[in-house]
């Protein structure tokens, strides 16, 4: 006898089956995966509360004085026309003595003051200061540079090496031989000779922006701000801001080098306006970024504290916790709603109840011995 | 022979400190009550020169056994003795009395009237400035006696001066005006509120008797006022 095609019913039925026994296999998945989400959930939050995330910081403060430490295995290129270039050596190359009447703008004895070469017109020449580049043999070794505002409206710089020996380059764009001159350097940029703007970008191993309140220093931090960042993909800058703080007079912001899986420079510049406001007198901006747990900010008049988001912060910005929270609540959220409508579907039905609720009535009026009954609403559970 | 004294020397003031640990040596006591402070940002003095010290008395758990040589004997017997730590937040200056004949002995400070001697220690080196200076703290001075590790398992090469630059760019010593000055060393890392700078001046070879060192600095080139220190050695047997 020849197999009958299947009705539409039948494959309605089957498909119905399936599909029963898929929900069926979901469910018995779901229900034990909900031990393990947990438990992944709570390693997570344990990671995270352990190994604290990462946060980009941001330095934005206009300050009298700063000072950075290049590693020398970066070169660093920085123009410098209008300065006074001051050496212990007593002659470097072809540059020519600084010779004026009166005082050396270099100070003591020890210092050789060299003008910079100039072009045909009177025109200062773009010359550019060359620090670092050295080999790998220099690894680890530090060039620090401190710059700070002179009193008279002007900007100095010095340049040490940070152990052994360290040399800089002076480059001028005329075609003319690098000059080799040896740290210690001072550079001066006379008030009075009214400096072209300024701009030192760098990458640094640690930034200090500010210096240490103390009755003999006027140069300080005098304002700016520091905020923490996290990235974002969800944001267009790729980066939320997470907390931001004031930074007072006097403040002093340490950004360090980061060793973790790879290693984080902190990189910024320092820009010195040549056109100055009038209100507040000459100062050098100070932009720096870094990654790092915790930027400590020196305030005087306490110890200083730790500028590091708290742990809630950490949690609430950690994007694999917070997307497991999300599919753990999500999936706890529906077995619960599932389990709920069940417990609805097996409650009695309104009919089912008003039928109870005549039978009562009836077992009432047949006196008490009439209440033996069992009552539909209880074998409806019953089936449940 | 010169030489065969020099390579005596630190062996003298470690037999010294060996022997005074183990032989209980003189204490000197504080003379009045004991004054230490921690709080942050105390009112640093006006000094360049905050602190003197040999290179193995450089932590802050060798506090409790700082040996001392007062020779020559500092006035009415007496000695001051600063501990600053480099934030700022640790200080204290005492005037201590020395034992009635301590005949040129050697003397430990008796520091145990410190409450904070737990917080002391968590200074490592390079992080507290110990200077001990003759006479009673309110007089002036620009004289240091030497001071040691009792515990010390080395003999000290140096002393160690830790001094507050003032916004100085270059610090030097020089032992005498024909000499060149050497560079002293930038403090770089951590807060640098009392002190910025530190100079390792080896002990001059068979010196007898008290020498003077000229600290100098330059800001930017400019130099600024320099300060001598006169250093009392350790006597010689």
């Amino acid at each position: 006898m020849p197999a009958r095609p299947p009705t539409i019913a039948s494959s309605w039925r089957r498909a119905a089956a399936g599909l029963h026994v898929a929900w069926a296999a979901l469910l018995w998945a779901s229900l034990r995966l909900v031990p393990w989400v947990i438990l992944v959930f709570l390693g997570l939050l344990l990671w995270n509360l352990l190994a604290p995330p990462r946060w980009h910081f941001s330095v934005d403060a206009r300050t009298a004085v700063a000072e950075v430490e290049l590693p020398r295995e970066f070169e660093t290129n920085w123009r410098i026309e209008g300065a006074i270039l001051c050496s212990r050596a007593a002659s470097l190359g072809t540059l020519p003595r600084h010779t004026v009447d009166g005082p050396s703008p270099c100070g003591s004895r020890r210092w050789f003051a060299y003008r910079l070469a100039e072009a045909a017109d009177g025109v200062a020449d773009e010359q550019v200061l060359v620090l670092g580049g050295d080999s790998g043999g220099r690894r680890g070794e530090t060039i620090a540079a401190t710059i700070e505002v002179r009193t008279d409206g002007g900007l100095q710089l010095s340049l040490r090496a940070g152990g052994g020996s360290a040399a800089a380059k002076l480059r001028g764009s005329a075609g003319a031989p690098d000059v080799a001159a040896a740290l210690p350097l001072n550079l001066v940029w006379q008030g009075e000779s009214r400096p072209r703007d300024l701009v030192f970008p760098f990458t640094a191993r640690r930034v200090r922006v500010g210096r240490d309140v103390t009755w003999a220093e006027s140069s300080a931090l005098r304002d700016g701000s520091l905020t923490v960042f996290t990235g974002s993909d969800e944001s267009v800058a790729k980066r939320v801001r997470v907390e931001e703080v004031a930074l007072m007079l006097g403040d002093q912001v340490r950004l360090e080098k980061l060793d973790d899986a790879e290693t984080y420079w902190p990189k910024g510049f320092f820009r010195f306006d040549r056109i100055q406001g009038a209100e507040h007198g000459p100062v050098l901006e100070a932009v720096a970024f870094g990654r790092a747990e915790r930027v400590r900010i020196e305030r005087f008049g306490d110890a200083g504290y730790d500028f590091e988001p708290g742990w809630w912060v950490g949690v609430q910005h950690d994007r694999r916790l917070v997307s497991w929270t999300g599919f753990m609540i999500g999936l706890l959220g529906l077995l619960g709603t599932y389990a709920g409508m069940r417990e609805l579907a097996a409650a009695p039905l309104l009919s089912e109840a008003f039928a109870g609720l005549a039978a009562a009535s009836a077992g009432d009026s047949d006196g008490p011995a009439g209440g033996a009954e069992p009552a539909p609403h209880d074998e409806g559970q019953g089936r449940a | 022979m010169p030489h065969c004294k020099a390579l005596m020397f630190p062996f003298v003031l470690l037999s010294a400190a060996t022997a005074a640990a183990s032989a209980e040596p003189p204490v000197a006591r504080p003379d009045g009550e004991f004054f230490e402070a921690q709080q942050a940002d105390v009112a640093v003095s006006g000094s360049v020169i905050v602190g003197v010290a040999s290179t193995n008395a450089q932590e802050g758990a060798v506090v409790s056994r700082l040996l001392v040589t007062p020779a020559p004997a500092p006035p009415e017997g007496r000695l001051c003795l600063t501990v600053l730590s480099r934030d700022g937040v640790y200080y204290s200056r005492n005037t201590f009395a020395l034992p009635d004949d301590p005949a040129g002995s050697t003397v430990q400070f008796d520091y145990s009237h410190s409450k904070l001697l737990e917080t002391l220690r968590r200074y490592r080196e390079r992080e507290l400035a110990i200077r001990a200076t003759p006479g009673r703290c309110e007089g002036v001075t620009g004289a240091a006696y030497y001071v040691v590790d009792a515990a010390a398992s080395h003999a000290p090469s140096a002393v160690r001066v830790f001094v507050n630059s003032f916004g100085a760019t270059d610090v030097f010593y020089q032992r005498d005006p024909s000499a060149d000055a050497v560079a002293c060393a930038p403090i770089t890392e951590g807060r640098r509120t009392s002190f910025d700078y530190w100079c390792d001046i080896p002990w001059p070879t068979g010196a007898a008797g008290p020498f003077t060192v000229h600290i100098q600095r330059e800001r930017y080139g400019r130099e600024m006022p320099g300060v001598a220190l006169t250093l009392y050695p350790a006597p010689r047997p």
